[in-house]
């Protein structure tokens, strides 16, 4: 069911629908196709990620070759039998050869409708993997539908080829590449690097803006580290594969990277403690922030985005001395990591409940530094403070460089641009404007 | 595991049978779970012995808020019941729907290792809600239970075509379950389940028991074991136990078939129903069909609307015909099997001798059923080029039909649309409150356009130029708000939230105000009852309450016209006389406003500043001046005979010249000391901008149908394209794909009437294929600029050409100095030339 602080009407909720967090999962798989049983609505969902949020997305096309497509069914005028009519389109998309896989799901009112989605993928018999996604937008988010998509993929993957694995080898599933920007890429090479560095060989990351031929390649892992966002389809790989599993949280700050990387080598049955090489990067690494503690240390952050990348960030703020005293989530109620609890957190609230718990903060407690996704900004969340535009949707900040914000070089990355904004607002103030923010 | 679905009209008895027969499955020594889908709950109710809380009544859909509504009963049996809203509001089929969602989610009949799952649906099949244990995939055995009443046959006809449909997901009909009243229902039943290639599983006789044992609440078989009815269900529970999946599918009877069997006369097979089903468990050959179709003629060659096109050759002669399954066949169409077919207009066969070929290769083909069409279709085709709008059933994305600009988002595959629609300048009137009643995917169907949206339309007088860098976080508007339609609404009903929120949009738009309600797909599919709560909302507060449909959110229907005019009028009576200070009030402007009030304050006129004060500013100006002549605007100006005016957008010198003139004749005056023209500084300029880019072409690819659009029309924000080019001293190209000589011939004839209205002279080319085009443009070395409301587009910069679009105009003399410079600049711009030109076109 879904979780929001207000239901009085007229009120605007800092939330995310499902279907959203399918297009996203859809636009990290290059060669994979969607089929929205619906109307052409849910088409204008691809402009809040496609352009606006990643430069390279290519859900969209110039000339008209979606990769999201509708069956534009619509109450006013149904077919007699919808599910013939999605068969025959279903048929024609995955005969054509043009898609790794594809995708299927609907609106919720096919769903209440009462569609077989299941059924009617399971009816196509083509060379790309066909499945269907459950329409579940009347009680779930966007993390789910991101998830639920994965999943869907997971179990449209051709069955494992018979051979030996390595035991060193593993498979990240769960991964919120949201764009197809370099800060995923970057995160990507630092991920991969550390740990091969550990003595490990990635052979698979879900999803990482490759082919579903690349997901594919998850078979190969004797090892799948289940990150936030892909739970569900963790679990449906390590069960089709025969695979161990591993869930984490995210690899953020200095601590949280050497720790993931300590646990994974763990779990893939890699004796001994971590190389070398990797405490003296994050030595390395620690030195390096080391400089911009001067500004961030005891500074009061705002956050507002997802609750996973909430709880990482948490802990990387605890380890730059700084606190987060307010907390906004965009998403449906779900468990917190261990240091993630101590400010005020407020799930999918009304702007107006939002404003209303920054207002009532105490002198002390009130923010110097917001980090927080394009909604917060747009609507007046973080407004007077200095802020990282962090997370999905970031629409005003994009990346044509390398812009990691996990591993150890994520850490520095990230902890350079909370500083840059620190100082570019007390430069701007030294000018007249207001310093208390 | 087994499970096992009954089925049967309400009334008839299911879930006294279904009860039973978990009792005697649990008493066999198997672990069940029995599941009520019936809003009414009572099919628990004897095994339990008293009511319990459904699932929909738990304020949950996960796991957890499964295992609350599960209840151990008798012979350790477990027990659920969906629930549902109460009689006559909500969905009670999404709620069985959402139940199942969670059963299948928690994995919970797997993790609790049940044996035998037993359903008890809701009498007939109202919706696809009740299909739900078929359509994911619970069901294995389907049983229908029936009685000597003709709507209980009625229903179990329907019921089978139900069964047949969901064949795929492994379900199969194990018979009839009779509850019967004597011998003569006994052999009704019989003749039907005959006729409907079935059997009947077991016969429940009516027997004093039962009554007994409900009013005991208790399943008779443990109530009173040894009565004849016990011992009946005994044999029913065993039949169906041992019921396998039968050597062919069962049947419907079509509705003349039905009506003889009902009335005691023989059954023939009517032809729709004639064809053989094929049985779930023997699948057809795949290659088979496409083989047949083949040695018959037959050759797919598209999808459009649902329909396979396939064209047939034989007899000297090639035409084609739709087909479609028989549900969704239309008057005309030709059933066979489970499939129709019609000929495309036109296009039957010309003569006796093919007409008797088609007739034999269509009896070859006969026993096909319509998904072997789709199977021999699928893998062969580009699905781009084949499929292009399901909505309409059109064209092929190359044909001219549908010559209108859309949203880029609805024509998947038609590579050759470069100009979209522009829905700005609608007016919503301030004050007023757009209510849309839908859930939240409703709520992100608009985004609003930025500098880096993939296809952008940000042009023209009323929008503005330098529109927001970020997308907002939808419904944007404090006077627009969506009503987030849950699943426990569409469970429950959404009674109280259609009240509550009128009430609240009624406080916002206060007395006399105007509340523009839209339904959403969700609430339309279940009739969620606006009416009453909007005509008492109405009544009680004295708004209007306009109801409207997901479809005309964005548009203007005769109705809203209307009440949005009477609204304006309404808050601008309500002013009462204002004596005008103001010469001009601009409305609608968008970062327009800025540069035409200079040019207008140049000229001597007061025009009025803009606040927030809608109707005031309205009030205290001698003359409104509209981006467009929009009807609520002007509906409302002309009933309080306020004075307006919209004359042709000023982009462009003549353009602005008229514009000025225009205005000055609206408002009674003379003209200017200095006349309406640029002055003579900016003339020099103009002039020596245009003998730069005479040097250069700027093209359209548009089809005969658009070129009209491209002078002043909402498809190009109002701008007089074509004359502010060519006055910009450019070389016009129109570029045209042509399949045929009849669209040649068109396009001539359009291009001369653009040529007359404008006083231009484009000039004209036809291309046959996206590489065709591609060649043509990089051919044409004086052509630079091409239209595209697609910014940079890829298409174009293929080849080597920089797109443009009605976004780089820019209004009155110094906006067409600077717009001239811009395509100057465009014109002499090499990035597109010199990194993206695909060398080998």
């Amino acid at each position: 069911m879904k979780d929001i602080t207000s239901q009085k009407a007229f009120e605007k909720t800092y939330q995310l629908p499902y279907l959203l967090g399918v297009f996203l999962s859809l636009n990290a798989v290059s060669d994979a196709c969607l089929m929205v049983d619906g109307a052409n609505c849910v088409m204008v969902k691809a402009d809040l990620i496609a352009g606006n949020h990643d430069l390279f997305s290519t859900l969209l096309s110039e000339s008209g070759r979606h990769r999201i497509i509708c069956t534009m069914w619509t109450p006013v005028n149904p077919p007699k039998n919808p599910e013939k009519k999605l068969g025959a389109m279903l048929n024609s998309v995955a005969g054509s050869g043009q898609f790794g896989a594809v995708l299927l799901t609907g609106l919720p009112y096919c769903w209440l409708a009462g569609m077989d989605y299941d059924g009617v993928a399971r009816a196509v018999s083509s060379k790309a993997p066909v499945a269907a996604i459950p329409a579940k937008s009347m009680d779930s988010d966007w993390l789910e539908g991101y998830d639920l998509t994965l999943e869907a993929l997971a179990r449209a993957i051709p069955e494992r080829k018979p051979g030996k694995r390595a035991k060193n080898k593993v498979a990240l599933v769960g991964y919120m590449f949201d764009r197809n920007e370099s800060d995923h890429a970057a995160n990507l090479k630092e991920l991969t690097r550390l740990l091969r560095i550990s003595g490990l060989d990635v052979v698979s990351i879900w999803p990482s803006g490759g082919t579903v031929a690349e997901l594919a390649r998850v078979s190969e892992a004797s090892l799948i580290v289940s990150l936030p966002y892909g739970r569900k389809a963790a679990k449906t790989l390590a069960r089709k594969y025969g695979c161990e599993l591993l869930e984490t949280g995210l690899p953020m700050g200095l601590k949280g990277t050497s720790s993931w990387l300590a646990a994974v080598r763990r779990a893939a049955g890699l004796p001994g403690a971590l190389p070398r090489e990797i405490l003296v990067e994050e030595r390395e690494a620690a030195r390096t922030i080391a400089p911009a503690l001067r500004a961030l240390l005891h500074k009061k952050l705002m956050f507002a985005g997802d609750p996973y990348l909430y709880s990482a960030f948490a802990s990387f703020a605890a380890e730059l001395c700084a606190t987060l005293p307010l907390v906004f989530l965009d998403s449906s109620r779900r468990p917190l990591g261990a240091g993630a609890a101590e400010g005020s957190v407020l799930f999918a609230p009304s702007t107006e409940d939002a404003k209303a718990a920054r207002k009532a903060l105490s002198r002390y407690q009130a923010p110097n530094l917001a980090v927080v996704n394009s909604f917060a900004l747009t609507e007046g969340f973080a407004d007077g403070l200095p802020f990282v535009e962090f997370g999905f949707p970031s629409y005003g900040h994009h990346c044509l460089l390398d812009e990691p914000y996990f591993g150890f070089s994520g850490a520095r990355a990230l902890a350079s641009r909370m500083l840059n904004s620190l100082q570019t607002r007390s430069k701007a103030s030294s000018s007249g404007a207001d310093r208390s923010a | 595991m087994e499970s096992i679905v009954f089925f049967g009209k309400g009334g008839i008895g299911k879930s006294t049978i279904a009860a039973n027969i978990s009792v005697l499955f649990a008493a066999k020594g198997r672990k069940v779970l029995h599941v009520g889908c019936d809003p009414k709950m009572d099919s628990t109710l004897s095994l339990m012995g008293r009511r319990i809380r459904p699932f929909n009544d738990q304020g949950g859909s996960d796991e957890e808020a499964l295992r609350r509504s599960l209840h151990r009963s008798i012979k350790g049996i477990d027990c659920i019941e969906a629930g549902g809203p109460q009689a006559g509001v909500g969905c009670a089929g999404a709620g069985i729907g959402a139940m199942l969602d969670a059963i299948k989610d928690s994995a919970l009949i797997e993790k609790e290792g049940y044996d035998t799952v037993v359903f008890d649906v809701l009498g007939d099949v109202v919706c696809g809600g009740f299909a739900a244990p078929l359509r994911r995939g619970f069901a294995s055995k389907a049983i229908l239970v029936v009685s000597e009443e003709l709507l209980s046959l009625y229903a179990a006809n329907n019921l089978i075509s139900m069964v047949n449909n969901y064949a795929r997901n492994g379900v199969f009909l194990a018979g009839l379950a009779v509850n019967a009243k004597d011998q003569a229902a006994v052999r009704l039943a019989h003749d039907f389940a005959r006729a409907a290639n079935t059997r009947v599983l077991g016969v429940i006789p009516r027997d004093p028991a039962v009554t007994r044992a409900e009013k005991a609440r208790k399943p008779v078989v443990a109530l009173e074991p040894r009565s004849e009815a016990a011992k009946s269900l005994a044999r029913l529970a065993a039949e169906i136990a041992a019921a396998g999946i039968p050597s062919s599918p069962p049947r419907m009877l079509g509705p003349a078939e039905f009506e003889a069997f009902m009335d005691d006369r023989p059954v023939k097979p009517e032809g729709k129903s004639a064809g053989p089903a094929a049985s779930p468990a023997v699948k057809k050959n795949k290659v088979a069909s496409s083989a047949l179709l083949e040695r018959s003629g037959f050759s797919m060659t598209g999808v459009a609307g649902g329909q396979v096109v396939c064209s047939w050759k034989g007899g000297g002669t090639t035409f084609r015909l739709f087909i479609a399954p028989e549900s969704d066949s239309r008057p005309g169409m030709s059933a066979i099997g489970d499939w129709a077919f019609c000929f495309l207009p036109g296009e039957e066969p010309p003569s006796d001798i093919s007409r008797e070929g088609f007739h034999a290769a269509l009896k070859e083909i006969s026993t096909l059923r319509f998904d072997d069409f789709i199977s021999a279709f699928s893998g062969k085709l580009d699905f781009y080029e084949n499929v292009d709008s399901f909505g309409k059933g059109s064209s092929h994305p190359l044909m001219p039909e549908g010559d209108k600009p859309e949203e880029p988002y609805i024509g998947f595959g038609q590579w050759q649309r470069f100009l979209f629609s522009d829905s700005s300048g609608i007016c919503v009137p301030p004050g007023s409150v757009m209510v849309e009643h839908g859930d939240n995917e409703c709520r992100f169907s608009s985004c609003s356009q930025t500098p880096l949206s993939t296809f952008q339309k940000i042009a023209g007088l009323a929008n503005d130029s330098t529109p927001s860098l970020a997308p907002l976080l939808p419904k944007e508007d404090h006077m627009i708000v969506n009503t987030d339609f849950l699943y426990e609404d569409a469970v429950k009903g959404d009674e109280k939230k259609i009240a509550g929120t009128l009430a609240a949009a009624a406080a916002r738009t206060g007395p006399g105000g105007l509340i523009e309600f839209y339904s959403g797909c969700a609430p339309l599919i279940l009739a969620s009852d606006v009416a009453s709560f909007s005509d008492k909302v109405a009544r009680d507060l004295g708004v209007e309450v306009l109801r409207e449909n997901f479809n005309s959110f964005y548009s203007q229907t005769p109705e809203k016209v209307r009440a949005r005019s009477a609204f304006v009028a309404r808050r601008l009576a309500a002013l009462g006389r204002v004596k005008p200070a103001q010469d001009v009030n601009l409305i609608n402007f968008g970062s327009s406003r800025e540069p035409l009030t200079a040019l207008l304050a140049a000229k001597g006129l007061a025009v009025k500043d803009w606040d927030t004060e809608f109707y005031k500013d309205i009030a205290s100006a001698r003359l409104q001046v509209l981006s467009s002549a929009d009807p609520v605007l002007t509906g409302a100006f002309d009933k309080l005979g306020i004075k307006w005016t919209a004359p042709g957008a000023p982009y462009g010198f003549a353009a602005t010249k008229a514009w000025l003139r225009a205005l000055f004749a609206a408002l009674g005056r003379k003209s200017p000391p200095e006349g309406f023209g640029p002055s003579r500084k900016e003339s020099a300029a103009h002039a020596a901008a245009a003998k730069k880019l005479s040097r250069f072409a700027a093209g359209f690819v548009a089809s005969p149908g658009e070129f009209g659009m491209l002078e002043g029309t909402w498809a190009v924000s109002g701008v007089p394209l074509i004359s502010f080019l060519s006055e910009s001293g450019l070389a016009l190209r129109l570029f045209v794909h042509a399949a045929g000589p009849e669209i040649k011939a068109l396009a001539r004839t359009e291009a001369a009437a653009l040529a007359a209205k404008t006083g231009t002279k484009p000039r004209l080319a036809f291309f046959d294929s996206p590489g065709a085009l591609l060649k043509t443009l990089a051919a044409d070395r004086a052509l630079r600029l091409v239209y595209s409301d697609i910014p940079l587009d890829p298409r174009l910069s293929a080849a080597g050409k920089n797109s443009f679009s009605v976004a780089v105009c820019e209004p009155g003399y110094e906006g067409a100095l600077e717009t001239l410079r811009r395509l100057a600049q465009l014109c002499e711009w090499d990035f597109n030339e010199r990194y993206y030109f695909t060398k080998s076109v």
